[in-house]
């Protein structure tokens, strides 16, 4: 992966977002959107470094674009499915099975043998409760009761709070995730300064 | 509905920790680039299987699946370490409420102790039992007083939070009785509104007029203070199209030996963006790090953009600066 241009600049940015639709902002849209979910398959299925696989699935239609070659289908979904496939193929045979990218294993042991320094812990968690303040009471309640109970499938706690709460499960599902996508933003921003 | 939404959970955690055949694997994937809301709701059941994989709950299977399968991405570690926190944060915050639920001790004070005088006749040895007792407890007292009040400190933001809770509990019971049925409706009517933001909020996130994808490359040319000692910098000079959502930020640097990046934007000495965990793809002498940051977290004005490089010990080093001038076009 290490030789090919990843970051699509220019003519090949725009013929490809013309490839994705005649309105540009919307085509910019789409772009981000199947961004999003090729990272996703890619990191399911093993790619090392997902997000630049994702890069290359366009790359490489960017090229075919570029090269005059008439993509007829409009299922744009489909059709990076399918290069995303060949993408996956060539990883796998560059990856001997099993071998998973070291880093995070590696911070995972870490992280269980608490070997986190102190000092960085301690800063994480002076974060954390600065961003816990940050939110309104009842929400941080809510966050904090969700996380509170340990050896219990988060979907029973779930089950038993939205019961409580007199809400849909599904709403309090979004609800967490939004909060918790809210702290963890706060918690990576705040660690960063 | 009910069994086919778990049938769907199910899937997709199977999905997420490999567990699915390859045919059955390959189907959902089709579904899920097509199907915005079945992204969402995968992103949200992930985001779970962290929370329960921190919390315990997993059997040791799937333990050991969410280990060798799942947790292969930095981004993932992140999450599972996001978690951990919230974790310890949350229990430390459980134990404060019940030791507040224990609170049913009464809180002793000098002011508890009796000290009306008796009208009955006693002997004045057992008056001088009862002053040596009242003197045992209120000394006995007063050291207690001082160990709960100590106590009630520590629960004070807890009770607040409590008050807060009871607050929006009882606001949500009025109404009871005769309003019951309207109070019912009302909350009919917020859940479905709440979904209709959720909507909307996806909609919105989807309006062609605010979303637009701007590429910038930062090369080696730009690099400050390098190594070689070369001439005066230069200043990368951004401008933002209009509309512009996203930034896609290709930033080059020299080759080093470290495994994984961190960058730092910042402006006026604040970091208004940042991200860990990257990897670098190099050639020979350069690597380059590509990073999508949002286009709101971006104003007029001059920026330091600080490439470090992250050892296995946590530690950091930068190894990039570069200086950027960003003009908008909004």
């Amino acid at each position: 992966m290490s030789s090919r241009k990843h970051v699509l600049q220019g003519e090949a940015f725009e013929r490809l977002l013309a490839w994705l639709s005649s309105n540009p902002e919307r085509a910019a849209t789409e772009y981000v959107h199947l961004h999003q979910r090729l990272t996703k398959l890619f990191a399911v299925r093993g790619c090392r470094n997902p997000e630049d696989c994702a890069d290359e699935a366009f790359n490489r239609v960017a090229r075919q674009v570029i090269d005059g070659k008439e993509i007829r289908t409009t299922n744009h979904a489909a059709y990076l499915e399918g290069v995303a496939r060949y993408i996956l193929r060539e990883e796998w045979a560059r990856t001997p099975t099993g071998d998973v990218e070291d880093l995070p294993l590696e911070r995972l042991k870490s992280l269980k043998t608490s070997q986190t320094g102190a000092d960085e812990k301690e800063r994480q968690q002076q974060c954390l409760e600065r961003c816990l303040n940050q939110l309104p009471a009842d929400a941080r309640l809510l966050v904090l009761e969700y996380y509170s109970e340990d050896k219990s499938l988060k979907r029973d706690i779930r089950l038993r709070m939205s019961q409580r709460l007199g809400i849909e499960q599904g709403v309090l599902r979004n609800r967490i995730f939004k909060l918790r996508n809210k702290l963890r933003a706060c918690l990576i921003e705040c660690l960063g300064a | 509905m009910k069994e086919l939404e778990l049938t769907n959970e199910e899937i997709t955690v199977a999905y997420l920790l490999g567990e699915l055949p390859d045919d059955e694997a390959e189907e959902f994937e089709r579904r899920y680039l097509e199907d915005e809301n079945l992204f969402q709701r995968m992103e949200e059941i992930e985001d779970e299987l962290v929370d329960d994989y921190v919390g315990g709950a997993l059997s040791a299977g799937r333990n050991a699946a969410f280990e060798n399968h799942f947790l292969r991405t930095a981004a993932r570690v992140e999450k599972v370490e996001f978690a951990q926190a919230m974790s310890e944060r949350a229990s430390l915050w459980k134990k404060t409420r019940e030791t507040e639920v224990d609170d049913s001790i009464p809180v002793i004070g000098p002011h508890s102790i009796d000290t009306r005088q008796s009208t009955v006749t006693k002997p004045r040895w057992r008056e001088f039992a009862a002053i040596a007792a009242a003197l045992v407890f209120a000394v006995t007292s007063g050291a207690l007083w001082f160990r709960v009040s100590n106590l009630q400190r520590q629960l004070e933001a807890a009770k607040r939070d409590e008050a807060a809770l009871r607050q929006s509990e009882s606001d949500t019971r009025k109404g009871a009785g005769e309003l019951q049925s309207q109070l019912a409706d009302e909350q009919k009517q917020s859940q479905a509104l709440e979904e209709k933001i959720n909507e909307l909020e996806k909609f919105s996130t989807m309006d062609p007029s605010s979303r637009v994808v701007y590429a910038v490359q930062l090369g080696i040319d730009y690099l400050i203070g390098d190594s070689k000692g070369s001439g005066p910098s230069k200043v990368k000079f951004v401008v933002i199209p209009a509309k512009t959502s996203l930034i896609r930020l290709a930033v080059d640097f020299p080759k080093s030996d470290f495994q994984t990046f961190k960058v730092n934007l910042r402006r006026d000495r604040s970091t208004v963006w940042t991200r860990g965990g990257l990897k670098a793809r190099g050639g020979r002498d350069n690597q380059t790090i590509n990073l999508a940051i949002p286009a709101d977290r971006i104003a007029n004005g001059d920026y330091d953009l600080v490439v470090s490089g992250v050892n296995t010990n946590g530690d950091t080093e930068s190894v990039a600066h570069y200086a950027l001038k960003v003009e908008r076009k909004d």
